[in-house]
This record gives C-alpha cells, sequence and structure tokens, in this order.
C-alpha cells in the first residue's frame, strides 16, 4: 500500500477486496460470487487512477458497466477478467483495456483515444460514435457495429473484428477504418446487409466476399490502394500481436468498402445544395 | 383555487418541480430485462439459479414490475389445468369462483405461497391457485366446435373482463406464473422462489415506457400454457390486436405483450404452425431479402407474410416464450433488426441452455458456458429432453416444410 495512500477497505466493502503487489492494483469485483455494484467499481476505479496506479487488474467481472468511462490516463493499463457490462470503456480517452473473456453490448461508445482489446466476442453495437483509439476483437460481433465512427481533427479510430459481424456494419460512419477479418465464418461473407448504410466517410475492409445487394444506400466497392494495404498491414500486425497468427491469405481477398459519396444525402434535406 | 366539485378535488402533487430534476428521473437510464433457463436432460432447476439470473440484470428494471414462470412444476398435476388469479378481496374470489365452477371441475385450491418483504409495502392482493379439469359438458356448444383449451381461454378472458378485482395470471397445465410490482429481486423474496423446482423458468423485470405498472401487468404474460417475457414495445399494438380480438381473445392487461402471447396461441395452437414459421411471420424478413431466398423459402416466406400479415410484431422487442403442451419449450426471439439484445448459451454438460438480455446473467451461473448471439428475427427453439432444436442462427426455414 506504500506511495499510493490506500486503506486496506478502500471500496467500503468491509471484505478487502483490493490489494496492491508489485505495482498492480487488485480488485476482486465478486468477492464470494456477490458482484459489486458498479457504481462502487467504478468509484475504486476512479481513487485507484487518482494515486497514479498504471496498472490495474479486475476479477470476477459479471456484467458491471460503464467500467473505465472517461478514464483519459495515457498509461494507464486495465486488465478485466470475467465479463464487463455495457459501454466498456465509454468515452475512453487514452488507457488500454484488455478483457479476457466476451465484452456486452456498446463496447467503447463514444472513445476518443486509447486501446480495447478483447480476447473473445464484443456483441451489438460495438464501437458506436467512435472518435478516435483502438478496438481489436478476438471473436465476432453482433448487430450495427461501428455506427457513425467519425474522424475528428487528427483523430482516427479503427476497429478490427476477428470473426463476423451482422447487419448495419458501420451505419452511418464519417470515418475511420473497420476491419472484419471473418476466421472461422460459415458463409462466404463475414458482413450481414445494409453495410454502412448512409456512410459518408472513412472505409471498412472485408476479408471475403461482400455482394452488391449488401450495401447499403451511400457505400460502394473501391480499389485498394498501397495506403490502404500499408494501414491494413498495420492493423493486422497489431492484431496479431494480441492474439497470435490467425491468417494465411494476402490482401487480394479483402474487399474495401467506402462511401460513394461525402455527401449521400446532398439535396434531399438541405436545399442550399440543389 | 376553487373547483366546481369541491367534494372531489383534484389530486396536487406534494411538491412542484421547475428547474430541479424530479426524483423519478434518475431512473431514466433501462430497458427491460429478460433471462430463462431450460433443463435439456430432463433435470430440475431450483428457483435461485434463475433469481441470480434476473437480479443481476438489475439496472435495467426500475422496480415497477418482475416475474418469474416455471414449467415442469406439478408432476403429480400435470394433465390439470392450473389457474392462478390475483383478487382484490373475497367477494371477487366467489364471483370468479362461481364461473369457473360453471365450466370446471375444480379439484384443489391452495394459497400461493407468498409473505411480505420488508421492502414491498402492502397492499398485495390475494394469490390463489385452483387445480382443475374441463368440464366435459362445456365442450358441448352449438357453434364451433370447442376444445378444452377454448374454454379455458373464454373463462379466464370472461373472468378478466367482467369480474371487478380479478385477473387471472395464469391458466395453463403443469406451470405456473409469479409476478407483481416491484423489483426482481422483491418479487422472487416475496414468493420464495428457491422453494420452486421445474424443468424450464422464464423471468422478466420491467421497466415500463407506455403502460401502466401494475400486479396484473407485469410479465409473463400468460393464456394457458404460454408465457411470455418481453423487452421493447410493439408499435403495431392496434394492428395485431384487431387480429387477436377477430379470433375471439380479448385484451385486457393495458400492455403490449399479451398480444404477442394470443399471437403465438393463435398461430401455433390453433393454426398449427411450426414454431419458426409462426416466427417468421411475427419477425418477417423485408420483401427485399425475401427475393434472395430460394424459391421454396421465397413461396414459404411470401406466403406468411399475406396470410399473417396483422401478426408482423413492429418495433423493437426481444421475447422469451414458453409452453408446456405438448411437450416443455423454450422460445427465444428478436426483432428483425435485433433492436433489443438477446445473447444464448449451453452448459458445458451440454444438459442446461440459457438465454437473457446480458451475456453476465448467464456467466453468473454457469462460467464456462458457450455462448452465442440469435440472429435477428431467427428463433432459438429448445425442449425439454431433446435439447437444442435450433440456435437461432440458421436459415429462416431449415427444417421447415409445407
Amino acid at each position: 500500500m506504500q506511495g499510493h495512500g490506500f486503506t486496506a477497505h478502500e471500496c467500503d466493502c468491509g471484505q478487502g477486496c483490493t490489494s496492491f503487489e508489485g505495482g498492480t492494483f487488485s480488485i476482486d469485483a465478486g468477492v464470494d460470487g456477490v458482484p459489486m455494484h458498479y457504481r462502487e467499481l467504478n468509484c475504486v476505479i476512479r481513487q485507484a487512477i487518482e494515486r497514479n496506479v498504471d496498472r490495474i487488474m479486475l476479477r470476477n467481472v459479471t456484467g458491471q458497466r460503464y467500467i473505465a468511462a472517461t478514464a483519459s490516463k495515457k498509461d494507464l493499463y486495465i486488465g478485466i477478467h470475467g465479463t464487463p457490462g455495457n459501454n466498456l470503456g465509454a468515452f475512453l480517452d487514452g488507457p488500454t483495456l484488455e478483457v479476457f473473456g466476451n465484452a456486452q453490448d456498446m463496447t467503447g461508445n463514444t472513445m476518443n483515444s486509447g486501446k480495447i482489446v478483447v480476447h473473445g466476442n464484443a456483441w451489438d453495437v460495438t464501437g458506436l460514435s467512435a472518435r478516435g483509439g483502438k478496438m481489436f476483437i478476438k471473436g465476432s460481433s453482433g448487430y450495427r457495429v461501428g455506427i457513425h465512427m467519425k474522424e475528428y481533427g487528427q483523430r482516427w479510430p479503427s476497429l478490427v473484428i476477428g470473426g463476423t459481424a451482422k447487419d448495419y456494419l458501420g451505419e452511418y460512419m464519417a470515418g475511420g477504418t473497420i476491419v472484419v477479418l471473418g476466421i472461422g465464418s460459415k458463409t462466404p461473407s463475414p458482413v450481414g446487409v445494409s453495410l454502412g448504410a448512409g456512410i459518408h466517410g472513412g472505409k471498412m475492409f472485408i476479408r471475403g466476399k461482400v455482394g452488391q445487394e449488401q450495401l447499403g444506400p451511400g457505400a460502394g466497392i473501391a480499389e485498394m490502394s498501397a495506403e490502404d494495404e500499408k494501414e491494413l498491414e498495420g492493423l493486422l500486425g497489431e492484431f496479431v500481436s494480441y492474439f497470435g497468427p490467425v491468417l494465411e491469405r494476402g490482401f487480394s481477398c479483402f474487399t474495401k468498402v467506402a462511401p460513394l459519396s461525402s455527401r449521400p444525402f446532398s439535396g434531399k434535406y438541405d436545399k442550399t445544395n440543389l | 383555487m376553487s373547483h366546481a366539485n369541491a367534494a372531489q378535488p383534484l389530486p396536487q402533487p406534494s411538491q412542484v418541480y421547475l428547474a430541479q430534476r424530479p426524483p423519478g428521473l434518475k431512473y431514466m437510464m433501462g430497458g427491460c430485462g429478460i433471462a430463462g433457463c431450460i433443463s435439456l436432460d430432463g433435470r430440475l432447476i431450483a428457483g435461485d439459479r434463475i433469481r441470480a439470473m434476473l437480479t443481476i440484470m438489475e439496472e435495467r428494471e426500475n422496480g415497477l414490475g418482475a416475474g418469474y414462470a416455471c414449467y415442469g412444476l406439478f408432476p403429480s398435476r400435470k394433465d390439470q389445468y392450473c389457474l392462478q388469479f390475483f383478487f382484490d378481496d373475497e367477494k371477487a374470489k366467489e364471483r370468479a369462483e362461481g364461473m369457473m365452477r360453471f365450466n370446471l371441475d375444480i379439484l384443489h385450491d391452495e394459497k400461493v405461497y407468498h409473505h411480505p418483504v420488508a421492502d414491498l409495502r402492502p397492499p398485495y392482493p390475494i394469490i390463489w391457485r385452483y387445480f382443475a379439469n374441463v368440464l366435459p359438458k362445456s365442450l358441448k356448444s352449438e357453434g364451433p366446435k370447442k376444445g378444452e383449451e377454448d374454454v379455458v381461454i373464454d373463462l379466464v378472458m370472461q373472468i378478466n373482463l367482467e369480474v371487478d378485482g380479478a385477473m387471472c395470471i395464469s391458466s395453463g397445465k403443469d406451470m405456473a406464473v409469479f409476478k407483481g410490482n416491484g423489483f426482481s429481486y422483491q418479487m422472487a423474496d416475496f414468493y420464495d422462489i428457491p422453494r420452486y423446482k421445474g424443468t424450464m423458468w422464464i423471468s422478466h423485470s420491467r421497466f415500463p415506457t407506455n403502460s401502466p405498472a401494475w400486479w396484473a401487468g407485469a410479465h409473463p404474460l400468460s393464456i394457458l400454457d404460454w408465457g411470455v417475457c418481453h423487452n421493447g414495445e410493439i408499435t403495431s399494438y392496434g394492428v395485431n390486436r384487431k387480429l387477436v380480438e377477430m379470433s375471439g381473445y380479448k385484451c385486457t392487461v393495458l400492455t403490449d405483450t399479451e398480444v404477442v402471447a394470443y399471437i403465438w396461441d393463435l398461430l401455433v395452437r390453433k393454426h398449427g404452425l411450426p414454431i419458426q414459421a409462426a416466427a417468421f411471420a411475427m419477425a418477417p424478413w423485408t420483401y427485399d431479402e425475401i427475393s434472395r431466398l430460394d424459391p421454396e423459402s421465397r413461396k414459404l416466406a411470401t406466403w406468411l407474410r399475406f396470410t399473417y400479415r396483422e401478426a408482423f410484431l413492429n418495433g423493437p422487442f426481444s421475447i422469451l416464450v414458453g409452453r408446456s403442451q405438448p411437450e416443455v419449450t423454450l422460445i427465444a426471439l428478436a426483432d428483425r433488426k435485433k433492436l433489443r439484445p438477446m445473447i444464448v448459451g449451453q452448459s458445458p454438460d451440454g444438459g442446461i441452455a440459457y438465454c437473457a438480455s446480458e451475456e453476465c446473467a448467464i456467466r453468473l451461473v454457469e462460467p464456462d458456458a458457450e455462448t452465442w448471439a440469435t440472429n435477428a428475427g431467427s428463433p432459438m427453439i429448445a425442449k425439454v429432453g431433446k435439447g437444442i432444436l435450433r440456435t437461432g442462427t440458421e436459415h429462416p426455414f431449415q427444417g421447415v416444410r409445407l
């Protein structure tokens, strides 16, 4: 405890659910099988961040929401064992989160910068409205993933999904990069329909087939440039560094999906552009 | 301020909120929680498991309704109808019993076990259970031929409509519903859910958005052995209600979910549709998607959309549906755009299947479960003793033949 000023029962649960050893602050979020309330857990995490801890390990996480929401300490690492709840890392601005299990819905909601690594699946609406940072999902994802991702200033969000994604991937996307690798996919295309509906910025790289009928309004299939390959190589390299070698084939099996126009609804609502 | 009718002054709020946020609004984050589990190998599942699954998702409820339905609950009376009621007073109970005796042979009746819990304030309704057989004379009808089930449905609808202060909350064989107006943990304690063991459980914690919170309006909504737990809202309620009312069902619970229970009964029990065909009628693909199906599926899909266009449930929903006849069955279905969450899991030994709004509900009771998400509009179907017949990720009509 020295140097950080922790008392034995910081979270007030009276059961000594926290410990500080070898530079790692550990929190047991489910002592004796009783899950801690998410407000309490986030309070303990925030107290640890305030005391300048840079490595936090959470154990027995069971659906606690908003873990590390708004955390902004750049060199902070939070490891999570269990199943974090909805809105993991919402508004995250700098730290790295690593989940050893599955994440629930809305992981990385409106993330600003930082990194989220999930050694499992991350279900519906992952990465919604992200405006920066990187997300790597080893397994599959659900519906409406990466909707309204956007670039902002120098920020450019990236989302890599190892398995599959369902309908409405990258809907209303306004910037950033989504990669779907389709590992273990039982169908020729690892993505669903309405792909990139209303997209007007950013790009998607889908490993596998993408039919015209899968594309939503405003989305089109584009040629991969040298710059794209370089970016993809970097993201895949990072993916492999977390989850091990997973790919055999080269860039030729990727389909690039990009906006047909930066203003797909021009003239529909905005009379000034008629 | 003066009113013409001084004897009945308008109710005044105890405090007027101007720029200060009223206390109710701190609960605005939410969305109902649903959880279910089914024994695939026939072992009994105790109620503490479903209690744990539902209460872990406390953030999804706001204390305005919760409930549990247990199937395979009365092995010694599994061929008798179990009717459970809420009564406001003894008079309503007597009137309802009088109407029941006209059609039913009541073999046994008892108080449904419940006890006061500290933070759930009375009044509580009288909660009573009847085991009964349908009298042969009530099957005789001058109109269309009536089955036992039709007699029970007509009786339940009549009591709900005509007897003030009486509401039937479940009326099926080998099952019972335990619900009320409170948090999920309060209802579990109130009925002492862990005292029961069954082969299947479905449960619901409520966050009412557009219908009143009252004891009978909590989920599961049930008719015969059908039980429905629903997260979401049925915006097509008016059209769906027209369909079921034309078929003799009466909507009495002031909640959109009750039409879902009646539609399942109409399509599957009365019309004999396979479960996944009925699910397709409720959560159909768009015509654009249907046009890309193989010719046989396209024909079936078009036929279902034409015939059952009023069964199409529009709006976001994920539902858990249970039934005990002819065998205990669990159906988990999300709407065709999957606007509400649904996660399915199976225990490592393959003996129990789970479904819930959030994965944590499954992991809490089965840390090493295999989990997957169902596809939009694609039902997961499991039966006691038979296993998972459909994972919810298949082609819409896999295994269906006309």
